[in-house]
């Protein structure tokens, strides 16, 4: 068994891990749904048989009118796939997720107006890759600095920062920081716009479009920056102090190497492909966890999205976004899983 | 025995550690306030959402405590109450009459008058009048049956005579603020310049009643507009309270779902490491399977289409946390199996199952304690973020929910930044003893300094 057919395990493990996910949110949500679907198709036949009567001033035939009524009721029943039975809606849905086939929302547009809910999703998914990636990386940053200094200077002021700022990380919403800084910021003293992408109406041209879009992405940056820098420095500290604890840095020190030569050139090198785990994983799960900081700026990406279509009980999109997202998760997790196997001779060889 | 000696060692530990000792104080206290709210204030949680239980509290009132700052300005609310008289009494009806005198020595007036009345059986009218200290005076009746209460709003279309009387016009949005202001404003053009009377004021409050009826309480209240520890919000009821009362469901619901996660994922991790081969590989991928859901839509998603309890929030909370403890507990597992001890169990021929109770688990303890103290806060967190979403388990008072109507009620735009502020502070405050308590178990478990 070589690299490759390790690799091929790798990839049915998580094509079943992706399935058996879907299927459990398709499973807990399924009934509910259900509920809402029908009550939605009560509603609209009444309301066309009431538009048929108001049509036609009072002479119909009723049982005409109720033929049509229950025809047309059955038409919306096998368009929203009432009349099928559990397995083969289920067996349908997976197999239209694992292709990309979203199918179409119930109830929400994309602002070009298409009701398909790839083209939703992926309105929407920009927004956040740009906020969301983009305030990782300046995380990962800064992180990585406060880290190493940390590390570096034990004992000394950055050392006793660090878990202090990690405590912060692990006890702080994001969300009401940014509410917090909304109100003192944007209301109090009026320097950051409160919420949304972009000013009403967007500045046109695109450098003036760009650099609106960053003033409003200042707030809920500052608060994403402040809720995780802790973390990640936290990591990175405990990652270089066990790396130090290692012989091949005791030789470095033995040989006479500088302090800053043995961190940059021994220690980080090592430490590299641990800390690209890390920002794989941490910008992968920041999509999902971003649900209620974009809610609170306003700012209309997938977790803007999902909230809506839970709101609005729209399946196909809560569907199609989670599928997305655990997707993106997968990915990550696979990409790390690919560099540690090529990494890792054992793994390599095959054992 | 031997967990009794491991239980000291912990307490031992976190004694020793000064980090340790302070997270512990705070948790004991944080647990005797939790044990007051719940017995002290349990008929208010039931009342949270009843508008009309704090219809005599002062709303949106900044913290009492900012009126050191300016006394003339900011103040509590004043309570006046005096000895109903019957004036008239007849088979036909009551008159009683209430007079009410006051001071009124402040820069601003009031922010609401609110005439409390509690009668035996409901009031026919009510008719007010309004002397001011210079002898001018208002007459004030409400359009129609009154209630108990009686507010400023109720009276508006007296007052709104008046204000035209005086000044010509109406302001086109009246404000209980702008009603207060006609009430204390020197008569004339100059009513709502922002200028009050201060001196005696005396209010005669004239009642008809069906016969037989008796006055049960009556109260004035001249409404400020600070209150409380940590003020009110727009329905008038205090922040104070309503973070004394989401103490009990925060630490109940972080400590339950903590617990829950740490002991599935440390059993799950234990013996999918300690077992190995094919079960370690089909409890990995289970574990690969929830821990690859997006957690957070997740969570909202089965919240809002299951609307769960308390405790079901916790399962469900649980449910998807439980994997990173199980990851970790494993990778301890795996290296707990390499050790002699085991191979000597082994060779011995003692069953596996006794292996695990005597060996693995007291190991896994102490990881356990570490993470599940480190895991309350995340829980917490995750707790108020779903109430913040409008999530709240019924007939629960959260955090996050007092945020979520302080948030649709536009707390930012108008400048309670008390209400955004405090019950903030205590999801941080609630959350650091546990981050402590937590570090310094791992610290003293798995080394470091």
């Amino acid at each position: 068994m070589g690299y490759k057919s390790y690799l091929a395990k790798e990839i049915i493990i998580y094509i079943t891990v992706l399935i058996a996910a879907m299927s459990l949110l398709y499973v807990l949500t399924y009934p509910i749904i259900q509920k809402v679907l029908i009550a939605t198709v009560e509603t609209e036949a009444a309301a066309y048989k009431q538009a048929i009567i108001k049509r036609s001033a009072g002479n119909i035939n009723l049982t005409n009118l109720n033929i049509k009524v229950q025809l047309y009721q059955k038409q919306l029943m096998s368009s929203y796939g009432l009349n099928q039975p559990f397995y083969l809606k289920y067996l349908v849905q997976m197999k239209n997720l694992l292709t990309f086939n979203f199918g179409n929302a119930y109830f929400l547009t994309s602002p070009t107006g298409s009701t398909k809910v790839y083209a939703i999703i992926a309105a929407y998914l920009p927004y956040t890759i740009i906020l969301f990636t983009t305030g990782t990386l300046i995380v990962i940053l800064f992180g990585t600095l406060i880290g190493l200094l940390s590390a570096r200077y034990a004992g000394s002021i950055w050392d006793k920062i660090v878990p202090t700022i990690a405590v912060i990380h692990s006890s702080l919403p994001t969300w009401w920081l940014g509410f917090l800084l909304i109100a003192a910021l944007a209301y109090g003293i009026r320097i950051f716009p409160p919420g949304g992408i972009t000013s009403i109406p967007p500045p046109k041209g695109f450098l003036a479009y760009s650099i609106n879009m960053m003033y409003h992405m200042a707030l809920p940056l500052l608060a994403f920056f402040i809720v995780n820098v802790g973390g990640f420095a936290y990591v990175i500290r405990s990652l270089v102090i066990s790396i130090t604890k290692e012989d091949f840095v005791m030789t470095a020190k033995a040989r006479g190497l500088s302090d800053s030569r043995i961190l940059y050139r021994h220690i980080l090198r090592t430490a590299s492909p641990s800390i690209s785990t890390q920002v794989a994983l941490a910008i992968a799960g920041s999509f999902a966890g971003g649900l209620t900081t974009e809610i609170v700026f306003n700012w209309h990406g997938v977790g803007w999205l999902t909230y809506v279509a839970i709101l609005m009980n729209d399946l196909p999109v809560i569907l199609g976004i989670n599928f997305v997202l655990t997707v993106i998760l997968l990915l990550a997790l696979f990409i790390n899983e690919i560099i540690k196997g090529y990494l890792d001779p054992r793994i390599k060889a095959g054992e | 025995m031997a967990a009794e000696t491991g239980i000291k060692l912990y307490l031992n530990t976190i004694l020793k550690n000064k980090s340790g000792l302070i997270g512990l104080l705070m948790i004991i206290i944080f647990v005797a306030l939790s044990i007051y709210a719940v017995t002290a204030y349990s008929n208010v949680n039931n009342e949270w959402k009843n508008g009309m239980y704090w219809e005599s509290y002062p709303k949106n009132a900044m913290p009492y405590w900012m009126s050191y700052f300016n006394p003339q300005k900011i103040f509590g609310t004043e309570t006046l109450t005096t000895k109903p008289s019957l004036l008239y009494s007849s088979s036909n009806y009551y008159i009683y009459q209430l007079n009410y005198n006051f001071t009124w020595s402040k820069d601003i007036p009031p922010t609401d008058v609110i005439f409390y009345i509690k009668s035996s059986t409901p009031m026919e009218s009510i008719q007010i009048l309004w002397i001011k200290p210079d002898g001018t005076n208002i007459t004030l009746s409400t359009t129609s049956q009154p209630s108990s209460y009686t507010d400023l709003i109720s009276l508006s279309s007296s007052i709104k005579s008046y204000m035209s009387e005086q000044i010509g016009y109406v302001p086109p949005t009246v404000t209980p603020q702008l009603l207060s202001q006609s009430l204390f404003g020197y008569e004339g053009k100059g009513l709502l310049n922002g200028t009050i009377e201060k001196g005696l004021y005396k209010v005669q409050v004239t009642i008809v009643t069906s016969p037989n009826t008796k006055i049960l309480i009556n109260k004035l209240y001249l409404e400020g507009n600070a209150y409380g520890l940590f003020g009110t919000d727009i329905y008038g009821r205090p922040i104070d309270l309503g973070i004394l009362l989401g103490l009990p469901n925060a630490l109940e619901i972080g400590l339950l779902t903590s617990i829950i996660s740490v002991i599935g994922g440390v059993i799950i991790g234990g013996i999918s490491g300690f077992l190995g081969g094919k079960t370690d590989s089909a409890m990995n991928w289970v574990t690969l399977v929830i821990l690859v859901l997006p957690a957070l839509p997740f969570l909202v998603v089965l919240s809002y289409v299951m609307r769960p309890n308390l405790f079901l929030e916790a399962l469900l909370i649980a449910f998807l946390s439980w994997p990173f403890y199980a990851i970790i507990a494993r990778s301890a597992a795996q290296s707990i199996k390499n050790m002699t001890f085991v191979e000597a169990d082994k060779v011995l021929g003692i069953p596996s199952y006794r292996t695990f109770f005597t060996h693995f688990m007291p190991r896994l303890t102490p990881f356990a304690i570490a993470y599940t103290a480190l895991g309350v806060p995340g829980a917490i967190i995750l707790v108020e973020t779903l109430s913040f979403l409008g999530l709240t388990p019924a007939g629960l008072v959260t955090w996050g929910s007092i945020l979520d109507s302080a948030e649709s009620n536009f707390a930012a735009v108008n400048g309670w930044w008390w209400w955004i502020l405090f019950p903030g502070l205590m999801i941080i405050l609630v959350s650091i003893p546990f981050v402590m308590i937590g570090f310094s178990i791992e610290k003293a478990v798995f080394g470091g300094k």
